[in-house]
């Protein structure tokens, strides 16, 4: 089931007089129930990419579909708090917090919570991701990388959203790790049927996942292996 | 979590941040309600002063210099009535004025002994006090107040009773016939004794004389009509020129003196005018024989106390009788020394500290002011990544906002509360130190004369006395006007917080980077 579509998308930056296009007529389909891996070279435009479709940035054309909406008429903010889940390279996490703090954050904001009593919740999602009790009470900067990062897909699953977008989720994790979190966020789409969009410059995540979406530098656009 | 949660939960758990910032408020909102208390402490001061002295004014009309302007000043009524009685009403007028509740007064006149004589009748000889004698000196008790109803004389040891007693309070308000006498009174002219003791009763004889020439200067008409009156000695006093300090003996010749209640006087010379204008002659062939040129009425000197007023009625009667000092051409004859002149001579070390903690309120509410915005923009730099976070979290800018002006109140709060504590603790004796030096430090280079004059020494009062008087209470409208000036001061900071997070783009700090 299409969740998110974008549509002729079109995003520059304004070096002095001349537009840097960055991404140029891209097209794209995402489903749930999906692995979605997103590759290119570096400066190719990957981050830029999932920005737009998370809303954090807009585009100078082009349109992005939430099941069919556009994401402005939704409301960028509500759009992320209700619809996307976001994971990233560097976990941000508020550092302050423990783990089950972090996720109980999150789920004040949302509008879509998950039924049920929220401490509860909260421990069963990290338990979920392989944090038990112990840690998920520990602060967030006395976590180890990986446990930081199963702990912003706690978070992430927390808001009960369909997509969840990850920019180079493993990439400050060893492989051993890295592995882990992949499928963690494999399990994610196959199991509770999200939409998980990977940008990742490791192959072997790119073998695993169901459709590959490959930014060409020279089309600005993808190329997509299903 | 709700937002409130959030904000309690960063404000703990970043405890270095939190008791930085607590500390940063406490410290200047202490300078700042320190001052403010200072300064509200110093501005109070004066109403207590009037309280604690009982509002004391001192009148006094220089009628020698004024004699022309007499006439109008007393409502032109000096073809009816003696000025003597004139003068009284006049007083009076000032009294008898709803903010006046107590006073006395005392006129006198100069004179010799001669006023004084032996008169034969038909009971024998007898001493008689010549009232109509332009030498006639009598005097009228001054009252100090509730706390010194002896008269000034008694009060000052300038006179001590030697046989008798003074007057009591019933003799005086009621205007009993009753007198004091000063012992030299009792040699008659021929240096011989005369027989006046404690109990005996000196006529004083009333006289109506005819006056050829229309003037009102001397009694050289014939004696139409007389009578006596009777006065009671209750007491013989001595004179002590050592002790003399009073301003009123300027004048007077103390030894030569009968003292009697100011009604008493009053109460006679108004039976006398009533004889005089009964007696049924044209205005112009008679006079008063207390006409003020023959007399020399030389000055009045009046004390008013009140010691259940408040220092705004005291405001009130100043104004009352500048008006009625203005009716004169010549308004500098009268002058009105009150409570507040004697505060105003020994305030300046008060006055001083009180502009200075104003000054340094002002400076420290500024200063106060920049540091907790430099505090603040610098805690927020650090905060950029929680707010992207919360952002890309899709929270709203006004919530995120919310919770960080919620943590900065919840911190405010504390703090100021503390500095209020604080403040109150500390102002007094701070204030108090800083006026006691200011004094100290003036008074090596002060001479005793500078330092306060009549009133205040009547009052016994110096600048030592409001420094021992320097209290600081706390007030209900005092305290919220601190939380609301040290909120303010802090909650400026708010701006800054407003300004940093709508300019956060989540973007560049979530997804650039590590
Ligand atoms: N604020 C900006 N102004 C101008 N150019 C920018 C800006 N931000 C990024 N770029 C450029 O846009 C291009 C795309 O950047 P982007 O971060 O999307 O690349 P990426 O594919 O994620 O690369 P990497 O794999 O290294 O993370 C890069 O060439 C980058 O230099
Ligand atoms: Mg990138």
């Amino acid at each position: 089931m299409i969740v998110l579509e974008v549509k002729n998308l079109q995003y520059y930056y304004q070096d002095g007089r001349k537009k840097r296009i960055i991404l140029d007529n891209v097209n794209a389909e995402f489903e749930t129930g999906k692995f979605y891996a997103i590759l290119g070279e570096s400066g190719s435009g990957k981050t830029t990419f999932l920005s737009l479709i998370s809303s954090l940035d807009t585009p100078q054309s082009g349109e992005i579909l939430f099941r069919g909406k556009d994401i402005k008429d939704i409301g960028y903010e509500r759009y992320r708090r209700n619809h996307i889940s976001m994971v990233f390279q560097n976990y941000n996490l508020i550092q302050y917090m423990t783990a089950a703090e972090n996720v109980l954050v999150s789920m004040g904001i949302t509008d879509n919570r998950i039924e049920g009593n929220k401490k509860e919740t909260a421990y069963k999602l990290l338990e979920d991701v392989g944090i038990d009790k112990e840690t998920a009470d520990r602060r967030v900067n006395r976590l180890s990388g990986g446990e930081q990062q199963r702990t912003a897909i706690a978070r992430a699953l927390s808001t009960n959203s369909e997509i969840i977008m990850a920019d180079e989720p493993t990439g400050n994790l060893d492989h051993e790790t890295s592995g882990e979190i992949i499928d963690l966020l494999m399990n994610l789409a196959h199991e509770r049927d999200k939409c998980v969009i990977v940008v990742t410059h490791d192959l072997s995540i790119a073998g695993k996942s169901d459709v590959i979406l490959q930014l060409d530098t020279k089309k600005k656009a993808f190329t997509i292996y299903n | 979590m709700t937002m409130f949660k959030r904000a309690l939960l960063c404000i703990i758990r970043n405890e270095t941040r939190s008791v930085l910032l607590l500390l940063i408020i406490f410290v200047m909102g202490f300078l700042m309600s320190s001052s403010l208390v200072i300064e509200k402490a110093c501005g109070g001061l004066e109403e207590q002063f009037l309280k604690e002295t009982g509002l004391a004014v001192m009148f006094s009309y220089d009628f020698e210099d004024n004699v022309e302007n007499n006439a109008l000043w007393l409502g032109g009524k000096k073809d009816r009535n003696s000025t003597f009685s004139n003068v009284y009403k006049t007083l009076n007028m000032f009294c008898d004025n709803p903010y006046v509740t107590d006073y006395g007064y005392n006129i006198y006149m100069h004179g010799f002994s001669d006023c004084l004589y032996k008169e034969s009748s038909e009971f024998g000889w007898k001493n008689v006090f010549d009232f109509s004698d332009p030498y006639a000196q009598y005097t009228r008790p001054l009252m100090w107040g509730v706390d010194r109803t002896e008269f000034s004389e008694l009060a000052d040891y300038v006179i001590n009773v030697t046989e008798g007693r003074s007057f009591t309070r019933e003799e005086i308000s009621g205007g009993k016939n009753v007198c004091i006498v000063n012992e030299k009174l009792r040699i008659d002219k021929d240096g011989v004794m005369s027989e006046i003791r404690v109990g005996d009763t000196i006529p004083v004889k009333l006289v109506v004389f005819s006056s050829p020439n229309g003037a009102y200067n001397t009694y050289v008409g014939n004696e139409l009509y007389s009578e006596y009156e009777y006065l009671k000695v209750i007491g013989i006093v001595h004179y002590n020129s050592d002790n003399d300090k009073a301003a009123v003996n300027e004048y007077r010749d103390p030894e030569m003196t009968i003292y009697m209640p100011n009604k008493t006087v009053m109460m006679i010379h108004e039976h006398m005018d009533n004889l005089r204008n009964s007696y049924e002659i044209k205005k112009d062939n008679l006079y008063g024989v207390l006409d003020d040129s023959s007399l020399g009425i030389t000055n009045y000197y009046l004390q008013i106390t009140d010691f259940s007023k408040t220092a705004e009625v005291l405001y009130q009667f100043e104004e009352y009788a500048d008006v009625l000092s203005e009716h004169g051409d010549h308004p500098e004859y009268v002058s009105l020394v009150t409570t507040k002149d004697a505060y105003d001579n020994i305030s300046w070390a008060v006055k001083g500290l009180c502009t200075f903690a104003g000054v340094f309120h002002k400076l420290s509410t500024v200063f106060f002011i920049i540091v907790t915005v430099l505090v603040v923009v610098l805690q927020i730099r650090n905060r950029k990544k929680e707010i992207g976070i919360l952002l890309s979290n899709g929270e709203k800018k006004s919530k995120v906002i919310m919770q960080m002006i919620l943590e900065l109140f919840i911190v405010a709060v504390v703090g100021i509360t503390l500095s209020i504590l604080a403040g109150y603790r500390m102002a007094e004796p701070v204030g108090a130190a800083l006026m006691s030096n200011t004094i100290e430090a003036k008074s090596e280079t002060m001479s005793t004369d500078d330092r306060g004059n009549r009133i205040n020494r009547i009052l016994d009062v110096d600048e030592e006395t409001l420094v021992e008087m320097f209290t600081v209470k706390p007030d209900y409208n005092s305290i919220v006007y601190q939380y609301f000036e040290g909120l303010s001061c802090v909650m400026i900071s708010a701006g800054m917080i407003c300004y940093a997070v709508v300019l956060t783009i989540p973007r560049k700090i979530m997804l650039d980077g590590d």
